[in-house]
């Protein structure tokens, strides 16, 4: 994915007038926070069920790794740092989930991100490491009830550190609907 | 290197003309189901057929994967059960393969629930009654009267499609239907004692089986239609089994058997599973020995 407009701008103050105006009391940016100039996407998805069946038991693995090159701002009017002198933003995941029976399903799932935080003069790295382990069962196609647990390893990762998060989530499909892509 | 450029455009010519011949004489047939595919055989001894599913793989869930769009890219014909047995993958397909040929009945896609009456025909459906067809059942493969009237309808299609061979599909009908209408009395001979048998089975699989033979499904081993046999609806069959009617515990060959041998082993009650399809078991190799097969599968049931 290519977009020409995907550098990094700095902060606030190079916003003008009427939004300006508008963002009076944010303290807070609304752009993309990682973006760049081109994006790079690659992403697979792996399903296996015995005998091809896969009412009773199947897998499913699926991964997906980004790449953002070209993000360092293009002015050098400023003290800006050189293109050449930041590492490229990167994340990825790898995840398993096994339905071992019609209504019970475990999962596991790693990933990784390597970004940039754009500090006016220079970068800031900034890496997170997720696992997470989650256990559902399926009531039915309509509704999931999902146990989840997650670890997270932070490094300047917004205040993230070394976080457990357990979430209890209630998922509902209201209505007939569709049939699902692979 | 100098290429002889005369050379390569005739070969390119070559292979483009071979290609396009081949292309007409064989029609690109996708069965959603592999009955539907040995129907197809029977009537199209030429075509090139893929079967999306096999008798080993519930065609009421089915991911519509790339390989599967693939080939219904290049069908010139869809061959389905029908009445909604293949709502959660066809359409994707469908949609996915921007296939025009495939797209509606009035084309390329042949329904086979469409040709026929269905059995278990609802006036209303809604969500609490489990994963049921309002068109009615569309297992009907195993009603040989049904599956004769579906021949004829998918000949009609065939010729349709493809006018150029027209006589060809006439006596590929002629032949299959001479066969089929004289394996009819044999096979109602055949299946004579198992009349007034009652069993359990799993879903409603067998329902025109079992409505040509005279079979009675006194109960279901899903609480609801498409839902997992649960322990507490597994012991109110058990309790259903005390009255010493049921003989057999039936499943098709893409069924889960733990629920039926757990009711089986407490019960003191068989449990045959029989091929759901061609390609179910090593004896249905076609449509004619799948009847065979079924047939031999409950006899033998009945005398143990």
């Amino acid at each position: 994915m290519r977009n020409e407009n995907g550098r990094l701008v700095e902060g606030e103050h190079e916003e003008h007038g009427a939004l300006a105006a508008e963002n009076e009391g944010h303290d807070h940016s609304h752009s993309a926070t990682f973006t760049g100039e081109n994006t790079y996407i690659a992403d697979f998805v792996y399903k296996w069920a015995p005998n091809g069946n896969y009412k009773y038991q199947h897998l499913t693995i699926s991964g997906e790794y980004f790449r953002v090159t070209d993000f360092a701002p293009l002015e050098d009017d400023h003290d800006h740092p050189s293109a050449d002198s930041v590492d490229d933003m990167q994340g990825w995941y790898l995840s398993s989930v096994y339905q071992f029976s019609p209504s019970w399903s475990a999962g596991v799932r790693y990933g990784e991100t390597d970004v940039q935080e754009f500090h006016g003069d220079h970068f800031d790295g900034q890496k997170l490491k997720e696992t997470e382990v989650s256990l559902a069962w399926h009531q039915s196609h309509f509704s999931t009830v999902r146990l989840q647990y997650t670890n997270q390893q932070g490094t300047n990762y917004f205040g993230i550190e070394d976080d457990n998060v357990i979430t209890l989530q209630y998922v509902m499909t209201l209505g007939a609907h569709g049939a699902h892509q692979f | 290197m100098r290429i002889n450029s005369k050379l390569v455009k005739s070969a390119i010519a070559a292979i483009v003309v071979s290609y396009s011949s081949v292309a007409s004489a064989e029609l690109n047939i996708f069965a959603c189901e592999p009955e539907y595919a040995a129907l197809a055989k029977e009537l199209a001894p030429n075509a090139k057929i893929y079967s999306a599913t096999t008798a080993m793989q519930d065609p009421h869930q089915v991911q519509a994967r790339p390989s599967l769009i693939a080939k219904m890219r290049q069908a010139d014909i869809a061959v389905c059960a029908g009445a909604d047995l293949e709502i959660g993958w066809l359409p994707m397909l469908q949609m996915k393969s921007s296939n025009a040929k495939v797209r509606s009945t009035d084309q390329g896609l042949f329904f086979a629930a469409e040709q026929v009456d269905t059995l278990g025909q609802l006036k209303s459906v809604d969500r609490s009654m489990g994963d049921v067809h309002a068109k009615g059942n569309p297992h009907l493969h195993f009603s040989p009267e049904r599956m004769l009237t579906v021949a004829q309808a998918l000949t009609a299609k065939l010729t349709a499609i493809d006018p150029a061979s027209k006589a060809d599909y006439e006596s590929a009908l002629t032949d299959f239907s001479q066969r089929w209408t004289a394996a009819m009395p044999i096979w109602e001979l055949k299946a004579a004692p198992l009349h007034g048998m009652k069993v359990i089975a799993y879903h409603s699989s067998f329902k025109y089986l079992f409505d040509w033979v005279g079979i009675e499904q006194v109960a279901d081993l899903e609480p609801k239609p498409g839902l997992p046999p649960s322990s507490s609806h597994l012991a109110s069959l058990l309790t259903r089994t005390e009255a010493g009617d049921v003989m057999a515990i039936i499943l098709a060959s893409y069924q889960d058997e733990r629920g039926a041998h757990w009711l089986g082993d407490r019960a003191n009650l068989p449990v045959q599973v029989l091929p759901m399809s061609v390609g179910g078991n090593e004896q249905s190799q076609d449509l004619f020995s799948l009847y065979d097969s079924v047939l031999d599968l409950l006899l033998s049931v009945k005398a143990s």
